[in-house]
């Protein structure tokens, strides 16, 4: 029997230096990713997608490919999370900047 | 004294076979082009054992964007590197190296396929040959027509450049100063709605074909520099006005009061376009005193161009136009197989943590090591 063969990957920064890890899980897995498809603009133009990758073969390297997939999903997910989060909390940082430095905005333009 | 193409060659072996993967923009393509030993002549030519390509091509009206086209390279590069080997009848042990486009491009496609650069080659354990994409054209230009020492005008979707070799360098003489001449052809093809397959570029040139009427456009030579995003411009206005539902000012033809058509349009552009590529390069010929012009680039294999160009240099003494077909013409493997073989021939090789791809990448900054004319 062939031993599998299962991706890993770990995240850290230097705010998060405990990091993350990322395993692929029991799956079922395929190599259509739900982060990897066609962008919806080409398809919303009426464009079709000729581009799939081929599906996994049932050996070893095939199920690697499937598992790589499923890997890479979750790390897209969870890097585009935290992009989302930096910037909401940019936003309310520059919010409360934006109140100290000029005061709250009362509405008023006609101050002239 | 000529260069010793040679002091690299693996010992009881009479020939080198290179791979090469181009992927700067929306074609992949990988080819596999054999040297025999000594210098490139009439006699002994490159031998293309295969030459594979695939274009992402986009619905109509629409570009291609980054992610898109770099995805289609990421799902096709395998299935295309088991054809070309097949093709040429080769195995991954059999090569030399592994050349792939370093620059200039897209980034994002360029990420893609160097990726599976970089996979052969410690699968293999190949070493790797980070090429210029515009140097690829050039070298298999000259070698497809046999050229000598031609002016190249570079004419694609990316770059518009014309170029002249001297002491080792391929020296820009001029260039667009905004977007690239097969740029300017396919937004225009965008605005009209024209298909993006086979290619954009191709369908204006069908549409060209059957223009009757000459639009004037503005003409925007800048000394040996050219800028064509104010002609795009102007021609997209015309067409927004030919198109527009509320009835506005469409164009006439001056002389016959004749509604002007999108065929006219087409024609108009490429000839004004062509026709300032045309006066720089007749410009860069007199300056080196040269009398051939080598078209290269994906808007090299526009018969209208080559025909141009050939009206210009029909007047100069011995002049020729040399020009190469789609094969080689548009984004092709095989160029990067060529020009990345040529610099392994001198030693040139990029060491792994030096792969990293660069939009921006000159045509300049490469040392032609392989030629000492």
């Amino acid at each position: 029997m062939t031993q599998d063969l299962v991706p890993t990957a770990h995240y850290e920064s230097p705010s998060e230096p405990k990091g993350y890890d990322f395993i692929p899980g029991d799956g079922p897995h395929s190599t259509i990713g739900e982060t990897t498809k066609i962008s919806d603009i080409v398809i919303n133009a009426g464009g079709q997608d000729r581009d799939t990758p081929s599906e996994a073969k049932d050996t070893a390297l095939g199920q690697l490919r499937a598992r790589l997939t499923t890997i890479q999903d979750k790390i897209n997910i969870f890097l585009t999370n935290k992009m989302k989060e930096e910037k909401s909390s940019k936003e309310l940082k520059d919010l409360e900047k934006k109140m100290l430095d000029e005061g709250v905005d009362e509405g008023s333009s006609d101050n002239e | 004294m000529t260069v010793d193409l040679d002091k690299y060659a693996k010992p009881g072996k009479s020939y080198y076979i290179a791979l090469g993967l181009e992927g700067s923009a929306n074609k992949l393509g990988v080819g596999i082009i054999k040297h025999k030993l000594g210098q490139l002549s009439d006699s002994n030519r490159a031998e293309v054992l295969a030459n594979i390509r695939d274009t992402y091509v986009s619905p109509p009206g629409e570009g291609f964007l980054p992610r898109d086209t770099a995805r289609h390279h990421r799902n096709w590069v395998v299935r295309l590197i088991k054809k070309a080997l097949s093709v040429a009848g080769v195995k991954g042990t059999d090569l030399d190296c592994i050349c792939f486009t370093q620059g200039p491009g897209m980034g994002a496609p360029l990420q893609s396929v160097v990726i599976a650069a970089r996979t052969l080659s410690q699968l293999w354990n190949l070493p790797l040959v980070g090429v210029n994409h515009c140097v690829g054209h050039i070298e298999m230009g000259r070698e497809i027509t046999r050229s000598e020492n031609p002016v190249v005008l570079y004419v694609s979707g990316g770059n518009t450049q014309v170029i002249a070799y001297s002491k080792q360098r391929y020296r820009i003489f001029g260039e667009t100063l905004d977007i690239a001449v097969g740029n300017c052809l396919d937004r225009f093809a965008r605005t009209l709605r024209i298909p993006n397959d086979p290619a954009p570029g191709y369908n204006i040139e069908q549409m060209a074909k059957k223009g009757k009427h000459y639009v004037p456009l503005p003409y925007t030579v800048k000394g040996m520099d050219l800028s064509m995003s104010g002609i795009l411009a102007n021609i997209e206005s015309l067409a927004a006005d030919m198109f527009s539902s509320k009835g506005g000012k469409k164009a006439v033809d001056e002389e016959t009061g004749e509604l002007i058509t999108p065929e006219d349009l087409c024609f108009s552009l490429q000839e004004t376009l062509f026709s300032m590529l045309v006066e720089i390069t007749e410009r860069a010929l007199a300056h080196v005193q040269s009398n051939q012009v080598l078209i290269v680039g994906g808007v090299g294999s526009n018969e209208r161009l080559q025909e141009m160009m050939g009206l210009m240099v029909r007047d100069r003494k011995n002049g020729s136009v040399y020009s190469t077909d789609e094969r080689f013409c548009i984004d092709n493997g095989i160029m990067i197989a060529h020009a990345g073989l040529l610099g392994y021939r001198m030693g040139q090789i990029t060491p792994l943590d030096n792969t990293v791809c660069t939009q921006r990448f000159r045509t300049d900054e490469v040392f032609v090591e392989w030629r000492d004319d």
